[in-house]
């Protein structure tokens, strides 16, 4: 395929041009697919490619130039060919990224890390396919990315526009994808840090930082840092006005009135969770039903008695008859169910109502009656939340009538009824509620009981027979929620509020458990070994803890300088392998303890309360490359490293770069603790892995 | 001609007079062989399983020590920690020590170790502010900041590869000292705490440098904005401090110095309670030995009661 488009591109004049392709393999398949195309313009072109290579080149020893890969590389760039993605060998990522900037690669066929980093626009850019995988899933470029590739097209100076193809084959993608992807909002900035062993350690060795302060600084907390001094104005604020509220100052009510408002309090709520069920169960439905006397308690109606006409709200919706199925009801869970009564209240003028403090959760234990020469009756719809009280009894009437509004008289009987039934509550002194040992759920009637022992309890309270209940009620109520108020304010600007802290406290568990630091929090020798070890593969694991654990163990002292690097390549190497390493008896020893170190350490991760599971740990660590690493490490030439496995030779050399820092780590926490042994066994091994094509000097200085 | 008189210094008081950490302690000599534990003893060579730490030396197939000290143990790791010895920094530490001489772009500071750690111009806080971009004019200057037997408190930041360390004073804690006094003490009666800089009672600061040098001044609080002024955090002259303070401050280095001579662990509230142990003699009079165990013994005495309670 690629063979027709290159010939159309250079006919109009496009090249260079960088496919992007989002998969080693298919970066080397295509290049393989270009037989017999040459798109080199001439002797001179070539001659220099080829000069150029001979020079790079000669800094390698004889059996590396003789690699597949580069003897591959060489053919295909004398072509004016080729490849450029995480598998390569360094020193030909460095020959095509030289040679493709001034111009002599007309092709070249790259992974998406061609586009950050490296200077080398093009004059064309195409893009194989649209969808990658990034580790996790396969899925669509994402805008940022998609305008971080495309922008290499075009070269200031050179070339007047840069052309971008999406090369779709069969499957041209929708308008809604390219639209996302071409004009789609670029990825938010969002925080990476995250608190490590080492960072902790580091800062406590130092007296004068605190964690706390660098937590504050970090971006992931901005948002609310950017906050803190409007939060600190408000509490001030709140705080004052807290201050200068008038204190309740009653003699009958002083005593236990704020036993009082939390019994009472306790018991709206679980009055609230009560309803809750009710309403949702079928027993429920159908006692809110036609006739149901029920008592109302809302900002407009207090303690008002009155019966349920239907439910519903709408009058122009047709009858949802009360025995609902099932399904019904369970499609009506999200939305509030409103109920259409007839209440019985006193004539008040329009638009009045209650104040406020008459929100204040006073439980409803009796009726209000209105007096006889104000009493007028209401047709509203109200919100189950404003039922206080489904009764006991139900009224037989004719809804209907009522609601065409065609009969009075059915009314007025309605409302005579309820009035009568009020005065006999109201004579009474409590409200029958309906029964409800029908509903089977344990815990619902746990709170049923629990909230008639409430009630009991309510009579026995001194400040009931205070005459001015309602308004101290309120006055308490207000000051409650205010304290409420400045309680969370203070938490908000308090340091507790840091989203990381949580997760730092049980971090430092971890470190006082494995005496890493004392109790004091005074960093100990075990954790000034772990600062020397600055590796990091993933966030969650903790592999300088394990790293410590290993030298302080004295795991090392049974290997050769071979085994030990080769053991050291589980902390650096991340990719996944498929072959299996065969390893020596001893080397797999040695693969076992450390295992063994990494579960003691998650375990101990795990109990402190942090988020790591056994099969983390151990899967983080990978073990692919030790045979590879151990080969290597005794002399073995790198053409035979490559038959020793599947994983790319990039991978490989980029490893081996690695470890070298490691065991240079290792050196200085072996010079810590005073371990000359390790000490001279590590500089061997960073001598017996340091040559060759892996440690070739780069080509840009 | 009058002849003072020392009374015999009473001697060793038994398991009172040791300082430990309140842990079982081994003490050993150079030579002795480290431990029979026979959970070390797993192979026949004690040298093979166990890591050779600091003061110890393999001698046949066992381990013995080369330094007169306490053995620390942490997993397999075989130490001896000498008793005495030339002050080994960390990363971190706060130490105090004198200017000995100027080089190109660094001071050489000398803070009792067995080199002198390494000042660079790059690690000091050029008045004017914390971002000023360095030029010539400094290094030329150089003296201006600080001259030779000048006291710094800094920050140990790095080691060299030849073991030097080196320092750093990029906070407002740390720079040139002034408006006080110096004591020097044993460098392992310091121990590593939260804050090494403390405020007594009395009204005096103190800075205890883990190297063994201790400054006791006059107090001062210490605001931000100072940094910023050029003048003040470089002079060379001091505040006027009255002849009260003086003697404060005379008093209270002659406590340490108590503290130092008869190897006790130095810390803030030590100072404190020998401070108040020692008001009954003069300053003078601080200076004899047998008034310097006594207070001493008082100051241990409640150091026990407060630990108890």
């Amino acid at each position: 395929m690629y063979i027709h488009m290159l010939g159309l591109l250079r006919k109009k004049n496009l090249l260079p041009v960088i496919i992007f392709t989002f998969s080693k393999r298919k970066c080397e398949d295509f290049a393989d697919a270009l037989v017999n195309v040459d798109l080199t313009s001439g002797g001179a072109e070539k001659s220099e490619i080829h000069v150029f290579i001979e020079r790079s080149l000669a800094r390698l020893k004889g059996t590396d130039r003789e690699l597949p890969q580069v003897l591959r590389m060489r053919e295909l760039l004398s072509r004016g060919i080729a490849v450029h993605h995480g598998g390569l060998l360094p020193i030909i990522k460095e020959m095509v990224e030289i040679l493709f900037t001034r111009g002599l690669v007309k092709v070249l066929f790259a992974t998406e890390t061609f586009a950050m980093g490296v200077n080398a626009p093009a004059r064309c850019v195409v893009f194989s396919m649209i969808r990658k995988h990034d580790g996790r899933s396969f899925r669509e470029l994402l805008p940022g990315e998609y305008t971080q590739m495309s922008g290499r097209a075009g070269r200031r100076g050179l070339d007047d526009t840069g052309v971008v193809i999406v090369a779709c084959n069969d499957d041209i993608p929708d308008q809604p994808t390219l639209n996302k992807m071409l004009l789609g909002v670029p990825t938010k900035l969002e925080s990476q840090f995250r608190l490590t062993y080492t960072m902790i350690l580091n800062l406590l060795r130092v007296e004068a930082l605190k964690v706390e302060e660098m937590i504050k600084r970090s971006f992931s907390e901005n948002l609310s840092q950017k906050a803190l001094p409007e939060h600190q104005q408000k509490f001030a604020e709140s705080s004052k006005v807290l201050q200068a509220m008038e204190k309740l100052d009653c003699s009958i009510c002083g005593l236990d009135i704020h036993q009082y408002y939390d019994v009472s309090a306790r018991i709206v709520m679980l009055n609230h969770e009560l309803r809750e069920r009710i309403v949702r169960s079928p027993v429920g439905s159908k006692a809110l039903s036609q006739g149901r006397i029920v008592v109302i308690n809302s900002s407009f109606y207090r303690n008002a008695i009155a019966v349920i006409l239907r439910s519903g709200g709408n009058s122009s919706q047709s009858l949802v008859s009360a025995r609902s199925t099932t399904a019904a009801i369970t499609k009506r869970e999200g939305e509030e169910r409103m109920y259409t009564v007839l209440i019985l209240t006193e004539k008040r003028p329009v638009g009045a109502a209650i104040n406020v403090r008459d929100l204040a959760p006073l439980p409803v234990d009796h009726v209000s009656v209105p007096s006889p020469d104000k009493v007028t009756q209401e047709v509203t719809v109200v919100p189950y939340t404003d039922i206080a009280v489904i009764t006991r009894m139900q009224l037989k009437m004719d809804a209907d009538a009522i609601l065409d509004q065609r009969d009075e008289s059915e009314t007025s009987k309605i409302g005579q009824q309820l009035l009568r039934v009020a005065e006999e509550m109201h004579e009474g002194g409590k409200i029958p509620e309906n029964d409800w040992s029908k509903i089977r759920e344990l815990d619902f009637q746990e709170r049923l009981r629990d909230k008639e022992a409430l009630m009991a309890q309510l009579g026995s309270f001194q400040c009931v027979r205070c005459p001015d209940l309602d308004d101290h009620y309120g006055l308490v109520h207000s000051e409650r929620i205010l304290q409420q108020q400045v309680a969370d304010l203070a938490h908000t600007i308090s340091d507790q509020n840091l989203e990381l802290l949580p997760d730092y406290h049980q971090r430092i568990e971890v470190l006082k458990r494995l005496q890493f630091i004392d109790e004091m929090g005074t960093v100990q020798i075990k954790g000034r070994v772990a600062c020397e070890a600055k590796i990091r593969r993933q966030i969650n694991t903790a592999d300088e803890l394990v790293l410590t654990e290993l030298i302080l163990e004295n795991v090392l002292a049974d290997y050769e300088p071979a085994e030990i690097v080769a053991l050291l390549s589980c902390f650096v190497f991340q990719e996944k392998s498929q072959s299996e390493p065969v390893l020596t008896p001893k080397l797999e020893k040695g693969v076992q303890r450390i295992k063994d170190i990494a579960l003691r350490v998650a375990e101990v991760q795990y109990e402190c309360g942090l988020d790591v599971r056994k099969d983390d740990a151990l899967a983080g660590l990978k073990f692919g490359l030790v045979e590879v690493v151990y080969e290597w490490a005794r002399g073995l030439p790198f053409k035979h490293i490559t038959d020793l496995t599947d994983v790319l030779e990039g991978s490989i050399v980029r490893c081996i770069v690695r470890l070298d820092e490691t065991c240079r780590e290792v050196r200085g926490a072996a010079r810590l603790i005073g371990d000359a042994n390790l000490y001279r066994k590590m500089e061997e091994a960073s001598e017996s892995i340091k040559r060759d094509i892996v440690f070739a000097a780069s080509l840009y200085f | 001609m009058s002849v003072k008189v020392l009374l015999p210094s009473r001697g060793r008081a038994g398991e009172d007079d040791m300082e430990t950490d309140e842990r079982e302690i081994h003490i050993v000599t150079p030579g002795e062989v480290l431990t029979s534990d026979p959970q070390f003893m797993r192979t026949d060579a004690l040298k093979d399983v166990v890591i050779r730490g600091h003061g110890t030396y393999p001698v046949g197939a066992s381990l013995a020590a080369c330094a007169a000290g306490v053995v620390e143990r942490v997993n397999m790791l075989l130490s001896v920690r000498p008793l005495r010895s030339r002050y080994h920094g960390e990363i971190g530490d706060v130490v105090i020590g004198r200017v000995s001489e100027l080089g190109p772009k660094r001071w050489k500071v000398d803070i009792n170790a067995r080199q002198d750690a390494i000042l660079l111009l790059s690690s000091i806080n050029l008045p004017g502010g914390v971002q000023r971009r360095k030029n010539e004019s400094d290094e030329l200057q150089m003296r201006t900041f600080f001259a030779e037997g000048d006291l710094v408190c800094a920050e140990v930041q790095t080691f060299f590869q030849d073991g030097a360390a080196s320092l750093h004073t990029r906070s407002i804690k740390y720079g040139k000292l002034r408006n006080g006094s110096l004591v020097i003490v044993p460098s392992a009666l310091v121990k590593r705490s939260k804050s090494h800089f403390a405020t007594l009672p009395s009204g005096v600061d103190i800075i205890l440098g883990l190297n063994g040098y201790i400054w006791v001044s006059k107090h001062v609080n210490l605001t931000p904005e100072m940094a910023l002024q050029p003048e003040g955090f470089y002079s060379n002259d001091n505040e006027s401090i009255s002849n009260s303070e003086r003697e404060v401050i005379a008093r209270v280095c002659n406590c340490i110095t108590a503290l130092g001579r008869t190897n006790t662990f130095i810390t803030d509230s030590m100072i404190v309670y020998t401070f108040e142990a020692s008001t009954q003699f003069s300053v003078k009079e601080l200076l004899n030995a047998d008034v310097q165990q006594q207070i001493v013994l008082e100051a241990r005495a409640q150091r026990a009661a407060v630990t108890q309670k």
